[in-house]
């Protein structure tokens, strides 16, 4: 999604990224990956629970989850270490004030991330304009 | 689809270890939320 990031604020939105380790882990993301938007963390996976999120080994017995760590490790990305529940698989939630629920993904195996056009899509509502 | 009270009022750590309840993310503009697998 950070990807997507000045498309998003171009629609008036803001990213903000939650992961589910302790603060120590937050801190290490912070300083390592320096993102330029906010970043919490839920370590109790509340907000997961909350949000439909999956949790459970079969996201990375799924054949596509074996393509995708492939992919990753081609384009040269590991993994030194788990900073989180290992279980919990993640997703993307829209929300408008209000608390209208403009789009919803949720992470089916490793590596499932929405497209960003669909998020996009969503921001800018049916008419393709930000919503006001 | 509204978002459900246990969602809005969810609470987020920050790196200081102070509480927010989700919900601020969507006060005043809409918020991208994404979930992430785990750090790192």
């Amino acid at each position: 999604m950070r990807h997507a990031l000045p498309e998003i604020r171009a629609a008036g939105a803001e990213l903000a990224v939650v992961g589910n380790g302790t603060v120590a882990h937050l801190r290490w993301f912070l300083e390592d990956q320096a993102p330029d938007f906010p970043t919490y963390t839920d370590p109790t996976l509340v907000v997961y629970r909350e949000a439909g999120m999956r949790r459970d080994a079969r996201a990375y017995l799924d054949l596509r989850a074996v393509k995708s760590v492939l992919r990753a490790k081609r384009a040269g990305f590991t993994q030194p270490g788990v900073k989180g529940d290992p279980w919990q698989q993640g997703g993307v939630l829209v929300i408008l004030p209000g608390g209208e629920v403009a789009y919803r993904h949720v992470s089916e195996y490793l590596g499932d991330h929405p497209p960003p056009a669909e998020v996009l899509a969503a921001l800018r509502g049916p008419g393709g304009e930000a919503h006001p | 689809m509204k978002v459900s009270d246990g969602l809005a009022l969810s609470i987020v750590l920050d790196a200081t270890g102070g509480e927010h309840r989700l919900a601020e993310l969507w006060e005043v503009r809409p918020a991208v939320v994404a979930l992430i697998r785990h750090f790192g």
